[in-house]
């Protein structure tokens, strides 16, 4: 299964991506390009010391959405990648709204999707992915919240709507 | 469960509370279609509790804890529509998240530092108009008891305090607290 375009990325980051998403059993949005019916938004928020978190919100129809929040656990207690917390939030069209908003405001969908900014150790990559009337398209970027508004301000978003209190956003 | 079979599910003991108050209360949790505690304490081993946090003003909200005999424990929240957007009593927010051993330690400190198991249920303080209720439960060992209080924030700091421990594991964020 292919979740992200090739060369785009090198190839660490594809395969790490990918075989995250794979081994959580994660769909491919990218794949799903061909159906029309299928809005979707993505994060992937992979943090250095702090449990990896999966935010996927699909868009129905009739404006209305439904936003799936998984946080898996790094190996401390629980077991590595066993799930430590599953929320599902149905969203309202004012939520929906909201989202737009953010994505229209911050030109995702012309967002370069290759990180432009110099990237460091540790910190955390955000993984954006959209589709949208069989577009699709991802960003990623490495500590986006003081250099890049496009990550910081839609995955901020989605952690928001997913009203759970996040540990560690990683400001810097 | 039929409609009948569910009319007749009893949540609280009687007498304890109004009969005005045990209707209502005893309605909510059906229409939130939650278990009795009450009924099932004695054929259960385990170690259970809810808060049901009904608030005048935005969605109503329950939390359970399940405590597991490894120390570990369960948390579900169910957020339920006031009626915007969504019907009344549909569930808006859906969150399972397992808890460790500490946070389970740090809960059941507070439930028994307070006396959880001895606190009068009924509401010894005045009650106003809107605000919230507050109804928590718990299961050991067989035994049932609850305490329900009307926006004990500035009234019962005890119950106040296990509810907002309740909360605070649940890692969701809310708006108003009340």
């Amino acid at each position: 299964m292919n979740y992200f375009p090739d060369n785009i990325f090198n190839d660490v980051s594809y395969n790490s991506y990918s075989s995250f998403l794979s081994e959580m059993k994660h769909e491919s949005i990218y794949e799903m390009r061909s159906e029309s019916s299928k809005h979707f938004y993505r994060l992937l928020l992979m943090r250095a010391f702090n449990n990896p978190i999966v935010i996927t919100i699909e868009i129905f129809d009739n404006d209305y959405g439904k936003l799936h929040y998984i946080e898996y656990n790094i190996g401390e207690l629980f077991s590595k990648n066993e799930i430590v917390i599953e929320s599902y939030v149905n969203l309202s069209p004012e939520d929906v709204n909201n989202l737009y908003y953010v994505i229209n405001e911050f030109d995702f969908w012309n967002a370069p999707s290759k990180n432009p900014y110099p990237t460091g150790l540790d910190g955390s990559n955000w993984i954006i992915e959209g589709l949208n009337n069989c577009k699709y398209h991802f960003i990623e970027r490495w500590m986006p919240l003081r250099k890049d508004n496009v990550a910081a301000g839609i995955g901020l978003c989605m952690l928001g709507l997913s009203k759970i209190k996040i540990d560690i956003v990683y400001l810097y | 469960m039929s409609t009948e079979n569910q009319e007749n599910i009893k949540y609280f003991p009687e007498n304890v509370i109004s009969e005005n108050l045990n209707y209502w209360y005893s309605k909510m949790m059906r229409d939130f279609k939650l278990d009795s505690f009450y009924e099932k304490a004695s054929d259960t081993n385990k170690q259970l509790f809810r808060f049901v946090w009904g608030r005048a003003h935005n969605n109503p909200i329950t939390i359970t804890i399940e405590i597991f005999e490894n120390d570990y424990g369960e948390l579900r929240l169910l957020e339920y529509s006031g009626g915007v957007f969504y019907p009344e009593n549909a569930i808006m927010s859906n969150c399972l998240l397992q808890l460790f051993p500490y946070e389970i330690e740090s809960f059941l400190k507070i439930i028994d530092n307070n006396c959880f198991w001895d606190i009068l249920s009924a509401n010894p303080y005045s009650r106003g108009l809107d605000g919230s209720t507050w109804i928590i439960e718990g299961i050991k060992n067989g035994k049932y008891h609850f305490i329900e209080r009307w926006a004990p924030m500035q009234t019962d700091k005890v119950v106040a305090g296990i509810g907002l421990c309740m909360i605070g594991l649940s890692r969701m964020k809310f708006d108003r607290i009340y």
